[in-house]
């Protein structure tokens, strides 16, 4: 590459903008030329064009990008792993929007400084052309031209004033050292990247931990109370054995003969009226209900984890009102069973 | 129409006539006053700037080293309390029931609100292009950083077992018990990580030409290579401006609703619940107004140490407190009229909670509090500051400020700790009073902002050496007549 790297210092706005026109005059591409300052001076002042308009589009896409994240943790985060809440939509439409909007302006700010850092280039490695001076407010002008014409460019810019008549040449290599640049790039964005699949790895399930928790069991001594007893052994709530998800008092009623007959007549009392005798969601009163409830033999609620029906026959959801004073938590086992077995007869027949 | 930069001295409008009807003393006389008054006017070459700035960087005399190990110090009693009272539980605080929110969450809404005007300052002045902001946009994001840091920790400890503060996160395991967005908290911790981040990075991403500036004025030693890893490599080119320009607009654009929306989620966290008092839809706005306000003092008082301690005469001038004192005024009137939005309507329904936490604050135990609340936030502003000798003058500007921040301190301070000792049930009143444990932790986090302020005004130029130059690149004295106006140039 038989370029040559010329910069020239000036006191003066006026200047700098005629050694540009004149780099243009002799056939120097604008591209070439680099004007560096202390103050941001506008492009028109010096006779430039206008730096283009990526670092906006950049930023639209990172918001774009929070958006979608935002999506996540407000819906895709409650579609996969439901957290049902007494008479509570399963995604509340206000706090969405307020946690939509964080993280969407999150996405934006992130990706307006991410695309600030990229488009530059920062941080920038190498010995890049550059003089103390420019600190004191001169105005640099870098010039990168053929070697056949650098006679020339160095006339044009000594004319227009350069400071103390002065135009360094500088060695090919006082560029930006892009190779190093990418490779730090990379390496940032791998460590990125490693380190948010390893810690979605953990959150979601893919590497389980059993995070004990035995809050039950713990020997609480708030101020306001004194020790809390440990439960005897083989002891289980009033109301019978309570859900905890994978603790001992949650054992689900095996579906057996008596426990899905026990099912049968539970739900033709409780749940019928409106989910109907067949749990196809036309009972009686379906009708009044907007929206209607849903037929329990299709895919969406069978596949529902046992725990999450219990929730839902214990605390309600939607207009479905709570049924834990209707039926005992062996009684809701019973009437899950019966549920799932009205599937089994409906796809079998 | 032509503006010169430098020389103060500007072609007028043809039609306003010769001003060699003057005599040239006049005109220089007229020039010198101006330029004595505003700084945008007094242009001076960028190495006297920077050495100003420089000195009182590389220099700390006994003084500072004093101040430096006392807030030092009373950080760490702060520090040493908090994993005393990890140890021992949060009982060893006046906490109890029914009080059960009372100084750190106090201290929590009021450090936000610090935390809230400084971005506000710095955003809102360069939207809108006041164009005295230039050299206090810095000193409002560094407070906005620190005081958000510090506020951030009052949320774990008044979780008492810190620890587990990771079960905020949004994480889904097979326990089934993961945060909800159905809960205020969940957004106050979105809101506030975003909020932190984006003014961490607002912050940097101005300050990185006058890092260069640094970078490029100390040669050599542990400040250079510093300076020289944080300022990225900047040189100075025309992209490198014109990137840093369009992002300072999308963050300033964009850094403004988040603001004002995580303040007022700070309101919401009372307004959800069924406390009275605290049940009110005024609340957002109502917080995001007086949080404006206890900042925009604050911002005072920290430009008034810093120009007097790191000699910064030449640039904070009365013109900048003149601004700020205006902005200060408006404020206070907004708190008002929303402060009587809240009280009008319990007052106007007579419910018997209602009147009776009314009457708690107005005639009851808590009325010196909420009388000194209402001279500070209202009464002293509102009487002084239309005065434009009071706004010029930076020991009343401190003094207004200083009574400003009480104010606001006790205004949150009421609303938590003892609103909350009044409910529906009179069997279960009580009142609060606060330990020694919340006393020093409290003091502490004073000190903290202190603290990182004395490390951060050592390390990095607290005015922005490049604004002040632009402002000043962009403003000149225009002629009227046999005046001389100051006028600005934004070409775009």
């Amino acid at each position: 590459m038989s370029q040559s790297l010329l910069l020239a210092l000036y006191d003066k706005t006026d200047q700098a903008a005629q050694a540009i026109a004149g780099l243009s005059d002799i056939g120097v591409r604008d591209a070439d030329v680099t004007v560096m300052s202390s103050v941001p001076y506008e492009p028109q002042m010096l006779g430039r064009r206008a730096v283009d308009g990526r670092l906006t589009a950049i930023t639209l896409l990172g918001a774009v990008a929070g958006l979608f994240l935002g999506l996540f943790l407000t819906v895709g985060i409650y579609e996969l792993y439901p957290l049902m809440q007494g008479g509570q939509p399963l995604i509340p439409v206000a706090p969405s929007l307020i946690i939509l909007f964080e993280v969407t302006m999150l996405g934006t700010m992130g990706s307006a400084f991410l695309a600030f850092l990229v488009l530059n280039r920062f941080p920038i490695f190498g010995r890049p052309a550059y003089d103390l001076r420019i600190t004191e407010g001169k105005i640099g002008v870098l010039a990168d031209v053929e070697s056949g014409q650098v006679f020339q460019a160095e006339e044009v810019l000594r004319q227009a004033g350069a400071v103390d008549d002065d135009v360094q040449t500088l060695e090919s290599d006082r560029r930006p050292d892009r190779v190093s640049w990418l490779y730090f790039a990379g390496a940032v964005a791998s460590v990125v990247v490693v380190v948010a699949v390893i810690s979605l790895l953990f959150f979601y399930d893919v590497i389980r931990i059993p995070f004990p928790t035995q809050m039950a069991a713990q020997n609480s001594t708030a101020y306001v109370q004194g020790p809390r007893r440990a439960a005897p052994e083989a002891a289980v709530p009033v109301q019978g054995p309570a859900l905890i998800a994978g603790q001992p008092a949650s054992e689900p009623v095996p579906a057996s003969e008596s426990s899905l007959q026990r099912g049968r007549i539970l739900f033709g009392i409780d749940c019928a009226l409106c989910h109907g005798q067949e749990g196809s969601g036309d009972g009686p009163l379906a009708k009044y209900f907007e929206p209607h409830p849903p037929d329990l033999t299709a895919e969406d609620v069978q596949e529902l984890p046992d725990d999450v029906l219990f929730l839902v026959l214990t605390q309600g959801r939607g207009i479905m009102p709570s049924l834990a004073e209707n039926l005992s938590p062996v009684e809701r086992w019973d009437v899950i069973n019966h549920v799932h077995s009205l599937a089994r007869n409906g796809s079998g027949g | 129409m032509s503006v010169h930069r430098g020389d103060g001295l500007a072609d007028g409008n043809p039609a306003d006539g010769n001003p060699a009807d003057q005599a040239p003393s006049e005109v220089t006389d007229q020039a010198r006053q101006a330029r004595a008054r505003y700084l945008l006017l007094d242009e001076r070459p960028m190495p006297d700037l920077v050495a100003q700035l420089l000195g009182p960087m590389q220099r700390a005399g006994p003084l500072y080293w004093l101040l430096f190990a006392v807030l030092g110090c009373m950080v760490l009693v702060a520090g040493g309390v908090w994993i005393y009272q990890m140890w021992w539980g949060i009982g060893i605080t006046g906490l109890n029931r029914p009080v059960m929110w009372a100084v750190y969450i106090a201290n929590f809404v009021y450090f936000i609100g610090i935390g809230v005007a400084g971005t506000f300052i710095s955003a809102v002045l360069r939207v809108l292009r006041f164009q005295w902001r230039a050299p206090i946009t810095r000193a409002a994001e560094t407070l906005t950083v620190f005081a958000l840091a510090t506020s951030g920790l009052f949320p774990l400890i008044h979780l008492g077992r810190t620890w587990k503060f990771y079960w905020m996160l949004p994480y889904p395991n097979q326990r089934r018990l993961w945060p909800s967005y159905h809960s205020a908290l969940l957004w106050d911790l979105t809101a506030i990580l975003t909020y932190l981040t984006s003014s961490v990075l607002f912050a940097w991403l101005v300050m990185i030409p006058d890092l260069a500036t640094v970078r490029d004025r100390i040669a050599r030693g542990w400040r250079h290579r510093l300076m020289n890893v944080l300022a990225l490599g900047w040189r100075g080119t025309e992209g490198e401006w014109s990137h840093l320009k369009t992002a300072t607009t999308i963050f300033s654009l964009a850094i403004i609703p988040v603001m004002i929306l995580m303040h007022s989620i700070v309101g919401w966290d009372f307004a959800m619940t069924i406390q009275a008092g605290w049940q009110s839809t005024v609340f957002g706005p109502y917080f995001v107004s007086g949080a404006l306000l206890s900042g925009a003092a604050a911002v005072i008082i920290v430009l008034a140490v810093a120009r007097k301690t790191l000699h910064l005469e030449y640039f904070l001038r009365a013109e900048h407190f003149d601004g700020m004192g205006r902005f200060l005024l408006v404020l206070s009137l907004a708190w008002a009229y929303f402060y009587f939005n809240d009280v009008l309507v319990p007052w106007y329904g007579q419910l018997p909670v209602d009147k009776t936490i009314l009457q708690l604050f107005t005639s009851g135990r808590a009325a010196p509090l909420w009388s000194l609340m209402v001279f500070s936030n209202l009464v002293l502003p509102a009487a002084t500051l239309w005065s434009r000798r009071v706004r010029t003058s930076i020991p009343a500007m401190v003094v207004i400020s200083i009574f400003v921040n009480i104010g606001m301190y006790l205004e949150r301070y009421l609303i938590v700790a003892v609103t909350l000792g009044r409910n529906e049930l009179p069997f279960d009143w009580g009142a609060y009073v606060p330990h020694l444990p919340e006393i020093l932790i409290t003091v502490g986090a004073f000190s903290l902002i202190g603290f990182l302020f004395l490390v951060f005004v050592k390390l990095f130029p607290i005015i922005p050496i490049w604004e002040v130059r632009e402002g000043q690149m962009k403003q000149g004295l225009r002629r009227i007549g046999r005046d001389l106006v100051p006028t600005r140039v934004d070409p775009d």
